[in-house]
């Protein structure tokens, strides 16, 4: 076999997935390009000017990743995505962007293999050919830029420590970059795994987010959570199932920009996103109220919200498969996001005790206008979508429900209504508690593999004696020798 | 057409430098610029006349059987070529750096140049070790040519046991393969082997191979080659790096391919397993350093072991992918020490925690080393991406999946390293204690820029790329044509 020659090539006539992601992407971008000129980027010269090539960067390549026509292709812009993305990261914390960087190499390398191994086994890398000996490559390389359980471990603390626009495309469009490769596998292999795998990643992530006092790792593990549903509607394997991860992506990656932004907005105001220190502080400003609550109601699926619209899609889905334990952990999983918005919203934004006690109030509230433009969009297209396809059945492509039926409504609004009824019966549970719960990255981290010893051995061979190097040599000369006669 | 021009060019300039210097001091830097043009010029006529219609040249018209011939074939002519721009860099380099002073020091480079030429273009077996012998002399005393007294002194000795010791192996590989056979041409050798009893092929496969790993510089023995790459001067830590690592390769290469492929198919899973362990030793060696140019020398152990990843793939994409990341190495390895040697001169330390500011005052330096370091790391869609994911494709094909985990572990560890000092680089500090301006330097680096930006695009040309890779298949794996062309009268 020759090297062979494959071209960076971009769908000739893209799908509707592919437009409706790209212009996720462009929209994305877009505000938070806006929002970052409000911000005020912390760090030196060099690093903010490299987070503006990050970003316009990141608009590009995302774009040209959802648009790409096969995975050499789509392995290469999701890369170069990842890239420039680091760079946005790069003026919260160096260590941090560097820890993303490398695992995002990783899921790359994995890509690679899984794309060798695709066209080794059938001539062609187009996104539509699969082969059974790439497909795990392929999940796994997937699985870390879309952070499936056990591969998410570096998007906590990515989430936590980035600026607060990366952090919003991060959890808006990177993570979605991972999702739609997985739309592109998505089929009867693979249907059962995504089931599963979606249904608990739902059910972990928001209990984890329950146990966090960091506001932007709390919403780093609701990503996680929202992304386990929009896994369940892909597993249940239909064409349905499909537009509801979808439409699912589409409505979590703009409420959840809006909810990252109203964070960002929280942190520029107190100079921190600890819920304790939050909750003595005082209410944040009446706009960004308003405009977190939007999000805040969208991610827990309230009526009149794209939410509502993408859980009652996936719930439809899933029935049409007969998934029921599936919908019912969904449904878990939604009262414990409304539980844990309830807090986030009651000690962040609503200033917890000091309602009634006011005990410091901000010097100087940030309410930069091009910031609350930016979230505006974000909120207007979440109401919007939220209201078309109610409006429009054909949106959907023939997908009609009877949005506000009881039996649509009544699912709807039960895990609202449980979940603030719990949150506001027993507060002092879901009091945020100034502890550290280990997930995956500090445990991996707290691991003490024997390599370290390894490599100390190896470098004490390094003394300069000659004597050592010759028997060194001359004992791998005896080896090749033998190994070439009796092997 | 002849190759005998891109020998003797660069070798008469070895001699004539020491008659200029004792009859005319003055004009020595311009001869070394005139001798280094013609030698250049001759390199590039020699390889570029090759490359379409590949020609075998009969010294003195004797018979392959009793002579020496010379053959320049695709392969040749593409490291015909990464020799001419390494030495051409390294040659411009030295001479901003040096001025025309030291003729010893020009005396050694065009003594290598020479005889690396010889090695590309040599078709006999015991010619290779003369031209071998010739090269890694001057590359011992250019090690330790500094002004760096003992380190450098110290390396290259180091390097002088080693080499010697990897000689003598091959040897006594030359020597059993003439007794057995009773001739030295490469290109009669494979079919006098295969009828050779097969423990004697075994000793001649096992002694060049063992002669060639300590060559290279592969784990576990090279120990010769941080101290030999870091100690030296950095124009020349660039040519050891860039190039004359590179001629171990290249003999590699083409033994294992004429010679071994089919009589001793067991080399191949060797090599394969050793350039795997070289390349998680290297970067694992490499990420331990503190000193910017051990780092770079340990990071080549690494990419070596890259390189005999794709050789020991044992296939046309194998060699292929091996010969296309000695390119991308050079192109970015030579960068890296060129902008590492003037970091390290303007902040008077090689330690890379020490150089915090010469970031912000030397950004043309620090991003151009951020760019070869990307490039070499595998950031697409500079060119390290690429060689891996034919690497990767190579060893693929040949059913095995740990070289390329092998890959993906060294892409992590030499993306944290090279983070490392990037940071320390961009870490906020005063302006750096010494200025040089080195406008010839920068012109290098900027080359080898574009270099990495030509070799990344490469493979997204149809045609070229498609021409390119049959032509070196083609050239490698057919050896039929390679036979037949020195056997024909």
């Amino acid at each position: 076999m020759t090297l062979p020659y494959l071209p960076l090539a971009l769908a000739d006539s893209p799908d509707v997935i592919s437009l409706i992601m790209a212009g996720l992407a462009l929209f994305m971008t877009l505000c938070a390009a806006l929002y970052t000129t409000g911000y005020g980027l912390p760090g030196p010269r060099l690093t903010r000017r490299l987070f503006w090539y990050g970003l316009w960067g990141f608009g590009l390549f995302s774009v040209l990743t959802v648009l790409a026509s096969d995975w050499f292709s789509l392995t290469i812009f999701i890369e170069m995505a990842s890239v420039s993305l680091f760079l946005m990261v790069l003026p919260g914390d160096r260590d941090t962007a560097f820890m993303y960087l490398l695992t995002q190499l990783a899921g790359a390398g994995f890509l690679l293999i899984g794309t060798g191994l695709l066209y080794l086994q059938t001539g062609q890398v187009g996104l539509d050919s699969l082969s059974p000996g790439a497909l795990p490559w392929l999940l796994a390389g997937l699985g870390i830029k879309a952070a499936l359980p056990g591969l998410h471990f570096w998007l906590p603390r990515t989430h936590s420590r980035a600026p607060t626009p990366a952090s919003a495309l991060l959890s808006g469009f990177a993570v979605k970059m991972g999702i739609y490769g997985l739309m592109r596998l998505s089929g009867p292999e693979t249907q059962n795994l995504f089931l599963t795998v979606g249904v608990a990643m739902a059910l972990y992530g928001v209990t984890q987010a329950l146990l966090q006092y960091n506001a932007k790792r709390l919403l780093a593990f609701h990503t996680i959570s929202q992304l386990g549903f929009v896994l369940s509607a892909l597993g249940s394997g239909t064409q349905e199932g499909l537009t509801a991860a979808l439409f699912y992506s589409l409505s979590h990656g703009l409420f959840k920009g809006l909810l990252f932004c109203s964070a960002g907005m929280l942190e520029k105001t107190f100079r921190t996103h600890d819920l304790n220190r939050l909750a003595s502080m005082g209410q944040a400003s009446g706009p960004v109220l308003i405009l977190f609550l939007v999000g805040a109601l969208a991610i827990a699926g309230f009526p009149g919200t794209s939410g509502f619209i993408a859980k009652t899609l996936v719930k439809t889905a899933l029935k049409g498969g007969h998934h029921t334990l599936a919908i019912q952990a969904l449904l878990l999983a939604g009262l414990g996001t409304t539980v844990s918005f309830s807090k986030l919203a009651w000690y962040g934004f609503l200033g917890g005790k000091a309602l009634t006690v006011p005990k410091h109030q901000p010097d100087r509230v940030h309410d930069n206008p091009r910031c609350l433009t930016a979230m505006a969009l974000l909120a207007t297209a979440t109401l919007l979508l939220g209201v078309l396809p109610v409006s429009h059945p054909h949106l959907l492509r023939g997908n009609a429900v009877p949005w506000f039926g009881l039996s649509n409504l009544l699912p709807g609004l039960l895990p609202i209504l449980g979940g603030v009824t719990l949150f506001s019966l027993f507060p002092a549970v879901f009091r945020p508690h100034r502890k550290d719960v280990p997930d995956l990255y500090g445990l991996l981290a707290r691991t003490r593999l024997p390599y370290g010893k390894l490599i100390q051995r190896m470098a004490d061979l390094h003394n300069g004696r000659l004597r050592l190097y010759l028997f060194i040599m001359l004992s791998l000369g005896i080896l090749i020798l033998s190994t070439l006669q009796f092997l | 057409m002849t190759a005998v021009p891109a020998i003797i060019i660069p070798l008469s300039a070895a001699v004539l430098l020491p008659l200029v210097y004792i009859f005319g001091k003055k004009q020595l830097p311009k001869a070394i610029a005139v001798l280094g043009t013609l030698s250049l010029a001759a390199s590039l006529w020699t390889a570029l006349s090759g490359w379409g219609s590949p020609f075998v040249e009969r010294t003195g018209g004797w018979a392959p059987e009793l002579g020496i011939v010379l053959v320049v074939d695709p392969l040749a002519t593409l490291f015909l070529l990464l020799a001419a721009t390494g030495f051409a860099i390294s040659l411009v380099n030295s001479m901003e750096k040096l001025g025309g002073g030291p003729w010893r020091y020009y005396t050694l480079l065009f003594l290598s140049w020479a005889s690396v030429n010889g090695i590309f273009v040599t078709g006999d077996l015991f010619n290779l070790y003369v031209f071998y012998e010739i090269f890694s002399v001057s590359a011992y005393l250019l090690v330790a040519f500094s002004t760096m007294a003992w380190q450098a002194i110290e390396a290259g000795f180091k390097y002088l046991v080693f080499g010697t010791v990897g000689a003598l192996f091959f040897l006594i590989g030359t020597a059993f393969a003439f007794m057995a056979t009773g001739l030295l041409n490469l290109a009669l050798l494979p079919d006098a082997l295969s009828k050779a009893p097969p423990a004697t092929v075994t000793v001649i496969s096992g002694c060049i191979l063992i002669a060639l790993l300590i060559k290279t510089g592969t784990f576990p023995t090279h120990f010769w080659l941080p101290d030999a790459h870091s100690s030296a001067q950095s124009a020349v830590s660039a040519l050891l790096s860039g190039v004359l690592v590179k001629v171990s390769l290249y003999v590699l290469i083409r033994l294992s391919s004429l010679l071994f492929i089919e009589i001793k198919q067991e080399i191949f899973p060797l090599i394969l397993t050793v350039g795997c362990l070289s390349l998680l030793a290297g970067h694992l060696m490499a990420s331990r350093q503190e000193d910017l140019k051990r780092l770079l020398a340990y990071s080549t152990v690494a990419q070596i072991g890259y390189v005999l990843i794709g050789a020991g793939c044992a296939s046309g994409a194998g060699f292929s992918a091996a010969v296309y990341h000695i390119f991308n190495h050079m192109a970015a390895k030579m960068g890296l020490f060129i902008t590492a040697g003037l970091l390290v001169d303007d902040g008077r330390t090689r330690i890379f925690s020490e150089m915090a500011g010469l970031g912000r005052h030397r950004p043309f330096l620090a991003g151009t080393f951020g760019f070869f370091a990307a490039a070499l790391v595998g950031i697409p869609p500079l060119n390290g991406f690429m060689s891996k994911w034919f690497l990767t494709l190579a060893s693929l094909e040949r059913g095995s999946v740990l070289p390329a985990l092998c890959l993906i572990a060294g892409t992590l560890i030499s993306a944290e390293y090279y983070l490392k000092v990037l940071k320390a680089l961009f870490a906020p500090g005063d302006a750096p204690p010494a200025r040089h301006s080195r406008p010839a330097a920068r012109g290098g680096v900027a080359f080898l820029v574009v270099l990495c930006l030509i070799l990344a695009i490469l493979p997204f040309l149809a045609d070229l790329w498609g021409g390119l890779n049959r032509t070196l298949t083609e050239a490698v794996m057919h050896r039929a044509a390679y036979i037949g062309r020195v056997i024909r009268p």
